[in-house]
């Protein structure tokens, strides 16, 4: 006999079955135990079973049946809110009527744009994660008519063809951005701070400055990049606001979209009126445990806040300022799976932004060594020419679509067990204890 | 010309080899074709240098736990376990992962940064409960430690005027003495155990090389006189004055008639700074209050080596600090006396917090016997076993807490950067910019409709 498949076991449960090989097997030579590797794999916030359950997403487009695959094991923040749902779930027809689209823009003023899944992709620079990462995440994105965004590691050539799917995002180091790549794009973002290194600029390390890299961000190979931080341009909110003027001034696009990213401070809902005042269309919080391909461990733990936190702040604000409506509020930085996205918006964004998900749909076990050697082991988050090969964009692209499709199912499925049409009504939901008909209980308990 | 404070770092290497992960290869199913080999990229795997048609051992401290080499594997003969000496490394409070933080930081004074997001629990007991502010726009101070803007982590002990008056030559008048230390960060003794004269001299040659202090017994001050330390007359100790001769700061163990003994101090020894030291207990704050009023300038308030209050049921040094910071506050003598803060202090951001929670500068103990290396501890018992530190190499020993140093100091500039915040000195008792994990549970909880 050949060693057994035990990725397809599904454990002593299966002791009920009459197939059960452990007690037929007439020599007893068949045990079964823990696997040694899921127990070191993963951590509380991405648990091996969110890890196994998003690689299974991604290979089959479908939810697992024996995996965890909608809380995390945390001890707080979303793995610790869970939904009151009100119906049984049904795969009949009444929910093809359920609607996942978001709004990107609500102003008067500017494109209307509208993505059919309430999140974007997540700024990665080329640098931090391969070329053919970024194509992968592009095709993704634009089949599922939605964005992700360049990071600020340059606009690689390669990526034009899918320039109506890609945010071009100016930060702080503005590595690669040129007049040409702001003119690519429908929507810019500026990234004032993200969530796992809050108040501190971007970070690539030497090891993955190699020559392309460098090329492209107009720097010497082999020398750490570390974007200063703040923008040295914007030392005010009214500089804030020049930037933003700028940015429309200089795109050939008189329609372009600007998105503000920053990060999860005490006053951030100041913050966002700030940047609604300035003009942007787009606000988008990072929230303190988001991704990073290299960050000081001290900040991903200890500075600003998480998102479960941050979500509600912004929201009421600017509900109480009388502007909720005319700016759309995404939220980011440890968004993992579908009940997050739901949780998060149940909360008050208007919709969310992945960035680690598709990395581990094409492979990451989060092992977290993207910063510095040849990168990622898995080719992944590197631009290492051999280990790139590893992920080819057609079938990392497929991979996060599968992943997308059982998310963009179980969204829908939430929505119909919570009795909601449009993920647009589900939006602050979660905050309303007067929501009638849930008898006054609000639509979250705690997990 | 302005010289900005620098802590030259060097490799001081970890003598213990202790991985988080060991890596096992099957041999019954191990077909030795090396895949794993090329597949990993941190040298685990290697051929027997004595027979290259075998896989060698992997060497598991080199480990990642990437699981590339598993899942390349075409046989399924390589495991990842976890590896069981580092689960015992440390204890309760100073935790497997902080001690090996620690034993990092010391070999090489960096900042630990690692790629992903944050891989922990969302929040956590004491420390673990608070988390730092930021700033998205501020003035360019923020650079931190790759800027060009200096960032002050100097903090002074001693008394503080409320207020200046001057003489009629325009002199200000009656300035008390102060010591100014470039890092808010003083070396608590080790614990009795190990009071072994070569650790004290590897701690005082430190701090002497930082320009901050290590605090001594003071029947050995005489043997280190020459380094920067604060002798000690611990609370059973024979208050033999002459023993400090030549002592900038000394410390006294708080007893009754503690206030008349720092006056004898003074009194024979001008310029003299004394430090009270208090253990932190419930309802210290009127003591303080009336220690201030009679004219004491340094308190060292010591926890245990958990930080907890010496109490039947303590409360953390951080919310014994808030509460003896509001009250100091409240009788307007805040300002005027340093607090000295320590036990429990065990990694970076644990300065910042302590700070920001009404500290002024923080002392550390564990925290610099781990990156020595030093034995097994339990500090909930607050047993020590017998040490190597007789034999230390000092050169070694002083490198290793030195680069700790650097890497803590870096850190701090880190969070202060993210802040905002120009010197060390604003966020004492700066609650206003933490986040504490409970009170944003409740404000959401409270929102959502759940108790």
């Amino acid at each position: 006999m050949d060693r057994a498949n035990s990725s397809n076991c599904i454990g002593p449960k299966c002791k009920e079955n009459s197939f059960y090989c452990v007690s037929l097997c007439p020599y007893n030579a068949i045990h079964i135990e823990p696997n040694s590797d899921y127990m070191v794999l993963g951590d509380p916030i991405w648990t091996p079973d969110l890890l196994l359950a998003t690689w299974y997403q991604a290979e089959t487009g479908e939810s697992p049946l024996s995996i965890e695959y909608q809380i995390g094991d945390s001890g707080g923040g979303f793995d610790k809110l869970k939904f009151k749902f009100r119906k049984e779930s049904s795969d009949g027809k009444e929910k093809e009527n359920i609607r996942t689209s978001i709004e990107l823009n609500k102003r008067s003023y500017g494109a209307r744009i509208e993505i059919s899944v309430p999140w974007y992709g997540a700024g990665m620079s080329f640098g931090s994660i391969s070329l053919n990462m970024m194509l992968a995440r592009a095709k993704a994105s634009q089949a599922w008519n939605t964005f992700v965004s360049t990071g600020e590691g340059g606009y690689p050539e390669e990526l034009v063809p899918y320039k109506d799917h890609i945010i071009t995002q100016l930060a702080t180091g503005q590595f690669g951005v040129t007049e040409q790549t702001i003119g690519y794009a429908r929507i810019v973002e500026i990234k004032y701070a993200q969530g796992a290194k809050p108040g501190l600029g971007g970070h690539l390390l030497a090891d993955k400055v190699t020559p392309d890299v460098a090329i492209i961000r107009e720097s010497v190979p082999w020398n750490s990049l570390f974007s200063p931080f703040p923008f040295h341009s914007v030392y005010s909110v009214e500089d804030h606001k020049k930037h933003v003027d700028w940015i429309r001034a200089m795109s050939p696009n008189p329609d372009v979209l600007i998105s503000a990213k920053v990060s999860s401070p005490t006053d951030v809902e100041m913050v966002a009126v700030g940047c609604y005042h300035a003009g942007v269309n787009i606000f988008n919080v990072d929230g303190s445990y988001g991704g990073t391909g290299a960050a000081p461990d001290i900040a991903k733990k200890n500075i600003a806040m998480p998102i479960e936190y941050a979500i509600q702040k912004v929201h009421r604000f600017l509900v109480d300022e009388g502007i909720r409506d005319e700016i759309t509020f995404m939220a980011s930085g440890g968004i993992r799976n579908a009940y997050d996205i739901a949780k998060a918006i149940a909360l008050g964004a208007d919709g969310v932004i992945i960035g680690t998900a598709d990395l581990v749909a094409c492979g990451c076990t989060r092992c977290g060594n993207c910063e510095a050697g040849r990168g990622c082991p898995h080719g992944i988050a590197t631009t290492d020419h051999e280990l790139v090969e590893l992920i080819q964009p057609d079938w990392g692209a497929q991979r996060i679509s599968n992943l997308y499709y059982s998310w963009h199912n179980q969204l829908v499925d939430i929505l119909w067990r919570l009795g909601f049409d449009d993920i647009r009504d589900l939006r602050g939901a979660g905050l309303s204890q007067k929501y009638e008909e849930y008898g006054g209980k609000g639509l979250l308990q705690s997990g | 010309m302005f010289k900005k404070y620098h802590i030259p770092t060097e490799s001081a290497i970890s003598k213990k080899k202790i991985g988080k992960f060991l890596v096992e290869r099957n041999l019954e199913y191990c077909i030795n074709c090396g895949d794993c080999v090329k597949a990993c990229l941190y040298d685990v795997h290697k051929r027997r240098q004595e027979d290259v048609r075998i896989m060698a051992e992997p060497d598991s401290y080199k480990c990642k736990s990437c699981f590339r080499c598993i899942i390349e594997c075409p046989r399924g003969a390589l495991s990842l376990h976890d590896n069981p000496e580092f689960f015992k490394l440390g204890d309760s409070y100073y935790t497997p992962k902080m001690v090996k933080i620690l034993w990092n930081e010391a070999e090489n004074g960096r900042v630990p940064v690692s790629g992903a997001g944050y891989r922990g629990d969302f929040s956590g007991p004491r420390f673990d409960g608070i988390w730092t502010d930021m700033s998205e726009i501020v003035r360019p101070t923020r650079d931190g430690i790759h800027g060009r803007e200096y960032i002050s982590t100097a903090v002074d002990l001693g008394r503080k005027l409320p207020y200046l008056k001057f003489d009629s030559d325009k002199n200000v008048e009656g300035v008390p003495p102060n010591v100014e230390i470039p890092i808010p960060i003083l070396f608590n003794p080790p614990p009795h155990e190990l009071t072994d004269i070569n650790l004290q001299l590897i701690v005082a040659n430190v701090a002497t090389k930082l320009g901050t202090y290590a605090i001594i017994n003071a029947e050995d001050y005489q043997e280190l006189c020459n380094y920067n330390v604060i002798p000690r007359f611990p609370l059973d100790s024979n208050l033999n004055l002459e023993l400090v001769k030549g002592a900038k700061i000394v410390e006294l163990d708080y007893r009754k008639n503690a206030m008349e003994d720092l006056r004898l101090l003074k009194n024979l020894y001008s310029d003299i700074l004394v430090s009270i030291r208090i253990p932190l207990k419930g309802g210290l704050e009127p003591l303080i209050v009336d220690l201030t009023k009679k004219g004491a300038e340094i308190f060292h308030l010591y926890a245990d080596y958990q930080g907890n209050e010496f109490e039947q049921k303590p409360r953390f040094i951080t919310d014994s600090l808030r509460s003896i910071d509001d009250y100091l506050v409240d009788n307007c003598l805040r300002d005027q006396i340093t607090i000295i803060a320590s036990g429990g202090i065990g990694a970076a951001e644990h300065v910042p917090k302590t700070i920001a929670c009404g500290a002024n500068v923080v002392g550390i103990d564990i925290a610099y016997l781990i990156a020595l290396e030093i034995g097994q501890f339990d500090t909930h018992i607050q047993r020590f076993s017998p040490i190597e530190a007789t034999d230390m190499n000092l050169e070694w020993g002083t490198q290793r807490i030195i680069n700790l140093m650097n890497s803590w100091r870096d850190q701090l500039l880190e969070v202060l950067g993210a802040m905002g915040m120009r010197e060390v000195r604003r966020l004492q008792g700066e609650t206003g910019r933490m986040i504490f994990h409970v009170d944003e549970e409740k404000e959401l909880y409270d929102l959502v409709g759940l108790r």
